[in-house]
């Protein structure tokens, strides 16, 4: 295999399948051209495909530049929206940080370790955050702005306007997020936070133990994609009938398990609510009661908010 | 004394574009890949193999150039033409280059009065 072969090879690889035939006899006639041009002048025949190759340079840059891809994971055009953001959803790092270190003392930690935890917190929601919003926007430069470009022209009409009702305010991500975030913390940390101990000393759970076979794991699933769809809403700037669609799924994938296992009374655990209120049958309708109202409550605000924007904006994009 | 470094800069911005407007007017006769490098070269375009290649690719999905393989020789070879609406480019993009360089020129004989429509007397 020659250094041709194998430079042609590297560019092809990331070349889109159909077009690879083409590249790949075109790009080794001209290589071969140059390297030809070069022996005739004189030079060793494997010194000068060396420098040809080397002049083609990387071929990585060389495929993309085939394929029209950008070399850069969030171009100009989305780093501002991207940078402003994160500062911002940043803020919400240190709350949880801070709670665990709290409840650390509270648990009678020593000083050092309870500020160790919840540093060590704070920074794990810190790099998640920075994780997922950056793999969002950058997806978005690879396939969104061909969505939200499609003429490829700019003009005044696509200014944003200053006081537009349509943009997703900042404020509105950053504390729909941060309840996206206090709820899986305390969905992690009911475990052993909860304030009450049995008589051998471990913690009782919030919720029940059973649920972690499947669901809560699957609620903590449904809470991060639910924190990354705020997130590309406020990347797109507005509510879409189809950003409406997968809101109203969310949510409801959220809710409705809430509110069945709260009204069979696998919710709670019933060891807690012994621990906290005495008796575990009263008590767990209550909390279970108090649970569907609020869940349900919250479940009708987002995803009414959803539609009535979204239908709102498409009524003033017609206009 | 002029830092070299900005020279080279500021000389690549001014050239950015000429390439697609030599291409263009040059693949009015058929050219394939290595042989329009070369000629570019000698007419004082100076491009890098790795920006032309993919350029030619590019102007073609544009409709502003057509190929064809010919296999009438021992090494097959991709033959770029202008088409018709390349040529109406070329001649467009053309009218405006010639037109920037007029302007520049009157802007250095100072026959052009400054602006100070606006700003300070």
């Amino acid at each position: 295999m020659t250094l041709t072969d194998r430079y042609v090879a590297a560019t092809l690889r990331s070349i889109p399948v159909d077009k690879r035939d083409d590249i790949d006899r075109e790009l080794r006639a001209s290589i071969t051209d140059a390297v030809d041009a070069r022996v005739e002048s004189g030079s060793d025949p494997a010194e000068a495909e060396e420098r040809v190759l080397t002049e083609l340079g990387d071929p990585a840059r060389l495929a993309a530049e085939y394929s029209e891809r950008p070399l850069y994971l969030i171009g100009p055009e989305l780093y501002l929206d991207w940078r402003r953001l994160l500062s911002v959803l940043l803020w919400i790092a240190p709350i949880p940080g801070v709670v665990v270190l709290v409840l650390d003392v509270l648990d009678g930690a020593s000083a050092i370790s309870a500020l160790g935890s919840g540093i060590w917190t704070a920074g794990t929601v810190a790099l998640h955050i920075a994780f997922w919003t950056t793999v969002v926007f950058a997806v978005l430069e690879r396939t969104g702005a061909s969505v939200a470009n499609p003429t490829g022209v700019w003009t005044v009409d696509r200014l944003p306007q200053v006081d537009d009702s349509r943009r997703v305010p900042l404020s509105d991500t950053v504390f729909t997020v941060a309840i996206y975030v206090f709820l899986f913390v305390f969905l992690i940390l009911q475990r052993t936070y909860s304030g009450f101990r049995s008589d051998d000393g471990s913690a009782i759970a919030i919720l029940d133990p059973d649920l972690w076979s499947f669901w809560i794991p699957a609620l903590l699933v449904l809470l991060v994609l639910s924190a990354v769809f705020e997130v590309v809403l406020y990347a797109i700037g507005g509510w879409t009938i189809s950003m409406a669609v997968i809101n109203t799924v969310l949510s409801l994938l959220f809710t409705l398990p809430v509110i069945w296992l709260a009204a069979s009374d696998e919710l709670f655990n019933p060891d807690y609510l012994v621990a906290a209120f005495g008796e575990a049958t009263d008590s767990a309708s209550a909390a279970s009661t108090a649970v569907i109202v609020v869940v349900a409550l919250v479940a009708v605000w987002d995803i009414g908010e959803g539609w009535v924007k979204a239908l709102r904006d498409r009524g003033t994009h017609a206009c | 004394m002029l830092d070299p470094e900005v020279v080279a800069v500021h000389g690549q911005e001014v050239r950015r574009g000429s390439v697609v407007v030599a291409s263009l007017l040059m693949l009015r006769t058929p050219g394939y890949g290595y042989g329009l490098l070369e000629a570019l070269a000698d007419a004082g375009f100076a491009v890098e193999a790795n920006t032309l290649y993919p350029l030619l690719r590019r102007l073609e999905k544009q409709g502003l150039l057509v190929s064809e393989w010919n296999t009438d020789e021992s090494r097959p070879r991709k033959f770029y033409r202008t088409s018709a609406a390349g040529e109406e480019l070329a001649t467009e993009l053309l009218r405006e280059w010639t037109a920037l360089g007029r302007s520049l020129e009157a802007l250095d004989r100072g026959t052009v009065p400054p602006t100070t429509e606006g700003g300070a007397p």
